[in-house]
């Protein structure tokens, strides 16, 4: 028998052992079986390990690039227009989400976003899993025409022209390229606008090689930054603590009835701790539960080509500017990337600090949690084939898992500094609040590339 | 407290010992596959095996007369009846470890439940499939 297990029989015989000894049995005692010790044990904060590391950044956790990335991201200048930042769809005070169905940048995303607490404990990044490393998925959003459309070049200009930028950078990683030849690096990405791919292609393969290496460098200071965004202790955790450590009774008073009743459903018969596992609440991997986009055509196929848009990255773990070895790319080299379940699929994300941040899903289909729970309840036939059988809960059970939700709000396990934009040398915030209110959507004179 | 009361909390300790063993050891020592061909012993290097981290098991395979089988073909395929899924990862054997011996690695469970891996072995013996049912 493991430590675990042996720990979760004695919590459990003890349990049931005070509960016949003092003989209360009456209609307000409460029995948790060892198995539902045991996973509130595998949910509890405490049970979460250090980060993993990020075998393609050697800075990941690097104080000077932590504080280089918490500048990069909340700097609107790393925009086409000067609008737009990495925190302006992932925004401190809304669990760095956006409170949108599809999120505004210089276009319309095809997808929500996504929170980035704890993103760094994920193999897999966005929606569709496409990027396997936090430094690699940053990249996308800085040359998305529908996000900041800045070219991949421009952003090397951008650290090479910002004094406090460049020393940074070349602080952490080396001088950076002389761009001063305009003809020879002109603005231009390989991912961009039409004109910005036009002006990649006239340029050689080594410079092309020596722009995207510092554009991955920026974004593994990205990752530094995020990889410090960490969830905090929930009520639910001290609920966990206090049931684990035998005092049932101090444990009442941390989590309601319902919320109680909530987190038996969850780990049991409503069967939502078969993918929200682990103490994120998340296995991070790719799910079809039936969410589908009313009235689009095509079907988002979601993991189906993901899979195949990660293998194709350059700056995946094996790729070119990753200086992981083969064998720690194993999530990548056992990538399973056929079958009919990778369609309509998609990951299954953190539930702390779920309550209040719709809308959900990975097109926001939902604007509450008890939409959510009720979509999972009905589970109606939809036109992709889905993992999930109908739960036949009653309304007031759909209720209490919601309810429980609520428990696992709290403060980030993240010093207040970064949560906020830093101020800049000249003394104003790098991040303007929110540029799709306030500037209107920045004009959309770009299509999502995805 | 009695007498009475004392053997039925020993009772109770007993019993939630008893329910508490098979969610966290029933995975972590497997009994023999045994078929027409082959027996092909499984382990995970992973003990116990937990939920979401990737990792390898070794393989021994023998004939049905005891000796081991060198140069098999091994694949593995599976997932979880209940929720018609696949496995999460496409795990294959990538070393010979010894006379019957290989490593299978990339092998992940996202999921806890009802768990079924398909060994199919390909050798001189002949074509066989293996399956080990287990639960996580």
């Amino acid at each position: 028998m493991t430590g675990r297990a042996l720990i979760g029989s004695l919590i459990g015989g003890l349990i049931v052992a005070l509960l016949a000894a003092c003989g209360d049995r009456g209609p307000g005692a409460e029995f948790w079986m060892p198995a539902e010790l045991d996973a509130i044990h595998s949910l509890w904060i405490g049970s979460l390990p250090p980060l993993p590391p990020s075998p393609g950044n050697p800075v990941a956790d690097d104080p000077r690039a932590v504080e280089l990335g918490h500048r990069l991201f909340f700097d609107p200048r790393l925009s086409a227009n000067g609008t737009v930042a990495c925190a302006s769809c992932h925004r401190p005070e809304r669990n760095f989400k956006d409170g949108l169905a599809r999120s505004q940048g210089l276009g319309q995303t095809r997808r929500k976003s996504m929170s980035v607490v704890a993103a760094a404990y994920s193999p897999w990044l966005f929606w569709d899993g496409r990027r396997d490393s936090l430094w690699a998925q940053a990249l996308e959003p800085l040359e998305d025409p529908a996000e900041q459309g800045l070219g991949r070049v421009d952003l090397a200009r951008q650290l090479g022209d910002d004094p406090d930028y460049r020393r940074a950078y070349e602080d952490l990683f080396g001088p950076l390229p002389d761009l001063g030849d305009r003809a020879r690096f002109p603005s231009a990405s390989p991912n961009g606008d039409a004109g910005q791919r036009a002006a990649w292609a006239t340029m050689t393969p080594e410079d092309r090689h020596r722009i995207s290496t510092v554009f991955a460098n920026a974004g593994r200071a990205l990752e530094a930054y995020q990889r410090r965004l960490l969830p905090g202790p929930a009520p639910f955790d001290a609920f966990a603590e206090a049931l684990l450590a035998g005092d049932q009774a101090r444990a009442n008073t941390l989590l309601g009835a319902d919320q109680r009743q909530g987190l038996r459903l969850f780990v049991g018969r409503a069967n939502c701790i078969h993918c929200h596992n682990g103490p994120l609440f998340a296995n991070n991997e790719f799910h079809n539960t039936g969410v589908e986009t009313p009235g689009t055509a095509p079907v988002d196929r979601g993991r189906a080509d993901g899979v195949h848009l990660l293998q194709a990255d350059p700056f995946n773990c094996l790729g070119p500017f990753s200086p992981a070895r083969p064998q720690d790319c194993g999530e990548l080299r056992f990538v399973k990337s056929t079958g009919t379940e990778l369609t309509g699929a998609f990951r299954a994300v953190s539930l702390r600090n779920v309550a209040d941040t719709g809308p959900y899903m990975h097109n926001g289909r939902f604007t509450t949690l008890t939409e959510v729970v009720d979509h999972y309840n009905r589970a109606q036939p939809s036109g992709i084939s889905t993992d999930l059988e109908p739960l036949r809960l009653t309304a007031i059970q759909v209720q209490q898992i919601v309810a429980f939700l609520g428990a696992l709000s709290a403060p980030l396990a993240t010093p207040e500094r970064l949560l906020r934009a830093p101020e800049r040398a000249d003394g104003v915030s790098g991040h303007r609040e929110d540029p799709a209110t306030e500037s209107g959507p920045a004009a959309s004179r770009n299509t999502p590339r995805l | 407290m009695n007498l009475q009361r004392l053997g039925l909390c020993c009772a109770a300790l007993l019993l939630a010992i008893g329910l508490a063993v098979p969610f966290a050891a029933i995975a972590q020592s497997f009994d023999a596959l045994q078929g027409k061909h082959y027996r092909l012993q499984v382990r995970s290097r992973l003990e116990p095996i937990a939920l979401n981290r990737l990792h390898a098991w070794e393989l021994e395979l023998r004939d049905r007369d005891g000796a081991p089988v060198p140069d098999a073909t091994i694949t593995v395929d599976g997932g979880m009846p209940a929720h018609d899924h696949g496995l999460p990862t496409a795990p294959r054997v990538t070393e010979i470890l010894g006379p019957g011996r290989y490593l299978l690695e990339g092998m992940k469970f996202q999921m806890g439940g009802e768990w079924v891996l398909n060994f199919r072995i390909v050798a001189a013996p002949g074509a066989e499939t293996l399956t080990l049912e287990f639960a996580l």
